[in-house]
């Protein structure tokens, strides 16, 4: 380090200079330098005062309650998504493990969109609902034994053929349906019960008040 | 209380004094002051497990304190008002302040801010030559000319002043 240097670093810093001379060091100066260090000393001392100015009071109490309001509402923030987002799993959990649901649900509103069709006792000719089954070129291994009503329907999209039968003098719906159905699902909401199976190429879906009618309408049209 | 939040305590105790100066000498407004605090101990809350070593602390805070009051102007263009500066003054006097102390602060404020923030972090922070030189993000020897410069500066403000006065005053 040059003498230009060093007397460089001294003036930028000039309290690390002051720290750094030893005793020694400074009776060894002579009377103008030694009036120059006093007077840095000095200047240093006024700078420092001039720079501290008053602090609020509060601040530290301040700085220490906002913190703490954070991380509250951070925790209640993570809470609220932690929640939601269990909630959609759950929400998605139970939409996924119900796949039939959509059709499910169509199914059900077309009952209750043709629920005076339930009124009805009397029966249908065997032929007439063979009829209406060959128009959509659905075979069922038996027809229900009572059938009150047989038509072409729209449902989900797609026509299908909706009997409704009547079983220990309670009437039973019959959806049969081209629409795929995977697997055997029950199904219901307050008042209805339902069922959905395959069968061969196609879907058939029985809903009735209840389910002992639905299983009793299967044994019937199923071998 | 967690270890995290001792921590923080610990910190928020030890540098809200040199913190609050600082940001007043950066930005010259009181209530601006205590808001750069209070980000810069948000920030530091947030990231406290970046603090490896107690001992770097205080330059930490003092490089998140720069950081937060650069993001302040990156938020909002904030409305410029200018206030006076014997207004601004008279917010950091006490009735305890002599003379000598408020020629020296007016001549603080009169500084370019590249020469004051140097300064201020010295002065006010205890920092070294190369500690001030990390937080600013700016040459070690820079560093060493503008602290230079600024107590040249300074000294050459002190000694105009009563000529200046007696000129004012007739």
């Amino acid at each position: 380090m040059d003498e230009l240097e060093k007397r460089r670093r001294q003036l930028a810093d000039p309290n690390s200079h002051i720290d750094s001379l030893g005793d020694a060091s400074i009776e060894s100066l002579n009377e103008t330098e030694l009036a120059q260090l006093k007077a840095n000393q000095a200047f240093e001392n006024q700078l420092s005062a001039a720079f501290n100015i008053e602090v609020p009071e509060a601040l530290p109490e301040k700085v220490l309650l906002n913190q703490r309001l954070r991380k509250r509402r951070n925790r209640l923030v993570n809470w609220s998504v932690a929640a939601s987002m269990a909630f959609a799993s759950l929400m998605s959990l139970h939409w996924l493990s119900r796949p039939d649901l959509p059709l499910s649900q169509h199914a059900l509103n077309h009952v209750y969109h043709e629920l005076e069709l339930l009124q009805i006792s009397d029966a249908i000719a065997p032929d007439q609902v063979l009829d209406e089954l060959a128009k959509l070129n659905i075979h069922l291994p038996l027809l229900p034994e009572k059938v009150t009503s047989a038509s072409i329907c729209g449902m989900a999209g797609e026509r299908v053929v909706h009997l409704v039968a009547e079983i220990r003098g309670q009437p039973v719906t019959l959806l049969i349906t081209h629409l795929p159905i995977e697997k055997t699902i029950r199904f219901g909401d307050e008042r209805f019960i339902g069922k959905m199976q395959k069968f061969a190429r196609q879907g058939l879906i029985a809903i009735a008040e209840d389910q002992r009618l639905v299983d009793s309408l299967f044994e019937q049209i199923i071998i | 209380m967690s270890i995290q939040d001792q921590q923080f305590e610990s910190l928020v105790k030890s540098f809200y004094q040199p913190l609050y100066r600082y940001a007043y000498w950066k930005c010259k407004n009181r209530p601006l002051a205590e808001d750069l605090v209070q980000e810069t101990f948000t920030r530091a809350w947030k990231n406290l497990s970046q603090l490896k070593d107690v001992k770097a602390a205080k330059p930490w805070l003092f490089t998140i304190l720069n950081r937060e009051n650069a993001r302040r102007f990156e938020r909002k263009q904030l409305p410029i008002v200018e206030l006076s500066e014997e207004w601004q003054l008279e917010q950091i006097a006490d009735g305890k302040d002599d003379l000598q102390k408020m020629m020296i602060r007016r001549a603080i404020f009169n500084l370019p801010d590249q020469f004051r923030e140097p300064l201020a972090l010295q002065i006010i922070g205890g920092l070294s030559t190369n500690e001030i030189a990390e937080v600013m993000d700016i040459n070690q020897n820079t560093v060493s000319t503008r602290l230079f410069r600024a107590r040249a500066e300074l000294k050459q403000q002190l000694t105009e002043v009563p000529t200046n006065r007696g000129k004012h005053n007739g």
